[in-house]
């Protein structure tokens, strides 16, 4: 089966970078044939690295130790699903999973367009194929996971104990198709570039790859910020990790391009604009690939340390020279005359839109880059650290969201006074009356204030969205409210799809603000028998049980929960001591309600069975999971078929 | 109205910049949360919960005890381990930059926004009186008569 897997990988290289080049050749030359043999090669690439994936499971599935990389990441005491998940455990096998996506990808894109974009899709396949031809030749021959061990160890290392966890199943799985994805567009972009082909047509093609890998990079992060929660062990969920970081960057940059497109659909304008977007996003994606596996930055994703950073370092060099010289080159044709009615139009919130997304994942770009500029500027190391960018982005974000409320509000084209005020008065209104509330209740800290007072302004103008929708349709079809609320929504898929992702949005602003500006935190030693209280709970240490498993020792502290003096229940935070595995791992126990986590670590023990704790209370942190979910929901209404695509329209 | 909006957006905004985000309570919590752990692990040392992290807030302990100061404690970490040690650059000289640099570019681009959307509405502006003073009444007039003979071919058509 490895032999078969090797085979297969060679295969799909020599084929993609033969249906590249057959793509480049057709084009230039006219052969038809030739065109129809790249795009047969493509699903023969798909075909073969599908043959390649298959084999690398029944290898860890069949505990085939004689691989070097079914030895380091699995072992026999796995269970299958984390046995399948240690296909992308390793650099190797997330490496496979990279080209085994875009291969996929590649073959739904050309049959798509089978009898579509005839000028573009040679030079599309071209692209898609360069980049796959690059994780190829990775996997040939600098990283391949069918490498054969010189002895056949009996067991397996087996996976981190930190990937152990259901999120990691669907973490990186997600965060790659995002990553993955945004080759599309940028293969349509690089097509419109060599062609000259610069009008809408390639965005209209490409909304729905973005949107997909759009949604899919920013699931990707929540599932990472759920893993971080429930598996790292430090009462937060997103730590401005390097890796973290990278893979937020382009997630910011797909959406500023996300919204900077509807600009050009609608006006033709923004076209350089709409390039550099995509080309950074794309960029980003493949950054983000590489600090993961290459090691290049410390950071908690060092399990996927290798040596194939410096190739990475020349491709992204590659992508961003290529990209750029073909943009400069077609300078002169994308340069549109740009004209705008009024100052205060939706176009104009966009560009500010724009900017503080793109400045967002500027500034998060900057703190990580900055400790290289210091040690090569003065010599001297510095870290920048996750309050660095809570501080820096905090205000971003907060700017972002207000935009999040004005954007929709404004009319295309020109607002005038009346519009103004009719669209901002009632929201303005609420959003004052929420801010008294807040500060008549206990929130006093401006900065909760004002956070949750926008969050309450951008629900209450989408709300208000919905009923005028609703209430215009009922009045003028005589539809039922709910009928109306339905057709509304089915009737505008983007438009609302898009509100809906802009309430899950604000859902995970809310979680994010309340679990940082009001978490609570008591770090005790108890003996057992002892009490110690963290919020309103007080939690009773009844002692230490130390018991084996299959793969670990597991030592768990036992803990009796009360709130305002009702019995909870009990909570055993434990730490793991994974065989084979030296440091071990914290099993936090988490009590989720609606309006906060409480959150319990067990840090450390003496022999007299006295034990440490970090005792957390994290409020809301339920809505940030919640807001994904309804982002979800936005995501697939927007990706739905709209009747106005069927009759040309934006 | 529209000023009255962009006013009380610039006070929010003002609020923001100046407003602290509050930590967790303590004063131990607070000076940790300025300190990287240094177990390679690339968190805080309010956020580890290493065996190193519970060291340095012992020692941070210790030194309020004693009765130091947040400054003076900060300096006996970097004393110690270097600047490497605090979990965000100082807020000046030279790593003044990794702080000014991100508000500076958002400034600069709202600025180069403002420029270009002024540009776009100008030029709007100007074609839109080009476009009136250019088309007469006789031009009109004879637009309306050769739309009015189009219509009537159709019609017979």
């Amino acid at each position: 089966m490895p032999e078969l897997g090797n085979a297969a990988l060679l295969v799909s290289l020599l084929v993609a970078a033969y249906a590249m080049v057959a793509a480049l050749l057709a084009v230039r030359k006219g052969y038809g044939e030739l065109l129809q043999s790249s795009r047969n090669s493509i699903y023969v690439v798909a075909a073969f690295t599908t043959i390649a994936s298959i084999a690398l499971l029944f290898a860890l599935i069949g505990r085939d130790f004689s691989l070097k990389y079914v030895a380091e990441y699995s072992s026999r005491d796995m269970t299958l699903f984390y046995t399948i998940s240690a296909f992308w455990g390793g650099n190797e096998g997330s490496l496979l999973l990279w080209a085994w996506t875009l291969a996929l990808f590649a073959t739904v894109v050309v049959w798509q367009n089978r009898e579509r974009h005839r000028d573009l899709m040679p030079y599309v396949m071209a692209v898609m194929m360069g980049t796959e031809t690059f994780f190829l030749f990775l996997l040939t021959f600098i990283a391949s996971p069918f490498t054969r061990l010189a002895v056949t160890p009996p067991d397996g290392n087996g996976l981190n104990p930190l990937l152990q966890n259901p999120g990691m199943f669907f973490h990186p799985t997600t965060l790659y198709l995002g990553y993955v994805g945004f080759t599309i567009p940028y293969a349509f972009a690089m097509a419109a570039l060599i062609t000259g082909n610069l009008g809408s047509e390639w965005i209209k093609s490409t909304r729905r790859w973005t949107l997909f890998a759009w949604f899919f990079l920013g699931l990707g992060n929540i599932f990472g910020a759920q893993w971080a929660y429930v598996e790292l062990g430090w009462g937060g969920y997103w730590g401005w990790d390097p890796v973290e970081s990278a893979s937020f960057m382009p997630w910011l940059t797909g959406t500023a391009y996300l919204h900077s497109v509807m600009i050009q659909q609608r006006r033709s304008a923004l076209k350089v604009w709409n390039m550099v977007l995509i080309i950074v996003t794309f960029a980003l994606s493949i950054f983000g690939t590489m600090l993961t596996r290459s090691g290049i930055l410390s950071s908690v994703h060092t399990f996927g340390q290798s040596n194939i950073g410096p190739m990475f370092v020349g491709f992204l060099g590659l992508i961003v020279i290529f990209s750029v010289a073909l943009l400069v080159e077609r300078l002169d044709r994308l340069q549109s005359e740009n004209e705008l009615d009024s100052l205060v139009s939706r176009e104009s919130s966009f560009l500010f839109n724009n900017l503080l997304l793109v400045g967002a994942a500027f500034a998060t770009f900057w703190g990580t880059v900055f400790p290289l500029v210091s040690e090569a500027v003065r010599g001297v190391k510095i870290t920048v650290g996750p309050p660095f960018f809570n501080q820096v982005n905090a205000p971003i974000f907060l700017a972002i969201i207000v935009l999040m409320g004005i954007c929709p509000l404004i009319g295309w084209r020109r607002a005038s006074t009346e519009n103004l005020i009719r669209n901002f008065l009632y929201p303005f209104i609420a959003t004052m009356v929420f801010a008294l509330v807040l500060f008549m209740g206990s929130i006093r800290e401006s900065y909760a204030v004002v956070a949750f007072s926008l969050c309450a302004f951008v629900v209450a103008t989408i709300l208000l969205e919905f009923y005028r929708g609703t209430r215009a349709r009922h009045r003028t079809l005589s539809e039922g409210y709910l009928a109306a609320l339905f057709n509304l929504i089915w009737q505008n898929k983007p438009r609302y799809g898009g509100y809906f992702v802009h309430l899950g949005i604000i859902l995970i602003a809310v979680g994010v603000a309340a679990s940082s500006l009001y978490k609570m935190e008591n770090q005790v030693t108890l003996r057992p028998g002892e009490s110690a209280t963290v919020k309103d709970y007080n939690l009773t240490y009844k002692g230490l049980n130390q018991y084996p498993t299959a793969s670990k020792q597991v030592v768990a502290a036992n803990l009796e929960v009360s709130q305002n003096g009702k019995y909870l229940g009990n909570m055993a935070p434990a730490k793991e001591f994974h065989r084979g595995h030296e440091q071990p791992n914290t099993e936090v126990d988490v009590r989720t309600t609606l309006i906060e986590d409480l959150y319990l670590i067990l840090t450390g023990w003496e022999d007299d069975g006295t034990a440490n704790f970090r005792l957390i209370v994290n409020p809301m942190v339920i809505w940030i999971w919640i807001g994904g979910v309804v982002l979800l929901f936005g995501t697939v209404i927007a990706f739905l078929p709209d009747r106005r695509e069927r009759v040309g329209g934006g | 109205m529209k000023r009255t909006l962009l006013t009380i957006l610039s006070v929010r905004l003002l609020i923001l910049m100046v407003a602290t985000p509050v930590l967790a309570d303590g004063a131990v919590d607070a000076i940790a949360n300025e300190l990287m752990c240094q177990c390679g692990c690339t968190k805080t040392v309010a956020s580890c919960d290493c065996g190193t992290a519970e060291q340095m807030r012992q020692t941070i302990k210790a030194y309020l005890d004693q009765g130091k100061s947040k400054e003076e404690i900060l300096a006996y970490f970097v004393g110690q381990y270097g600047e490497v040690v605090l979990s965000t650059p100082t807020k000046r000289g030279f790593n003044l930059i990794a702080w000014v640099v991100p508000f500076a570019g958002i400034v600069l681009g709202a600025g180069a926004v403002y420029l270009a959307l002024r540009k776009w509405v100008f030029r709007s502006q100007e074609l839109e009186e080009v476009t009136v003073e250019e088309v007469t009444d006789a031009e009109v007039a004879e637009y309306e008569e050769r739309l009015r003979r189009d219509l009537a071919a159709f019609d017979g058509s």
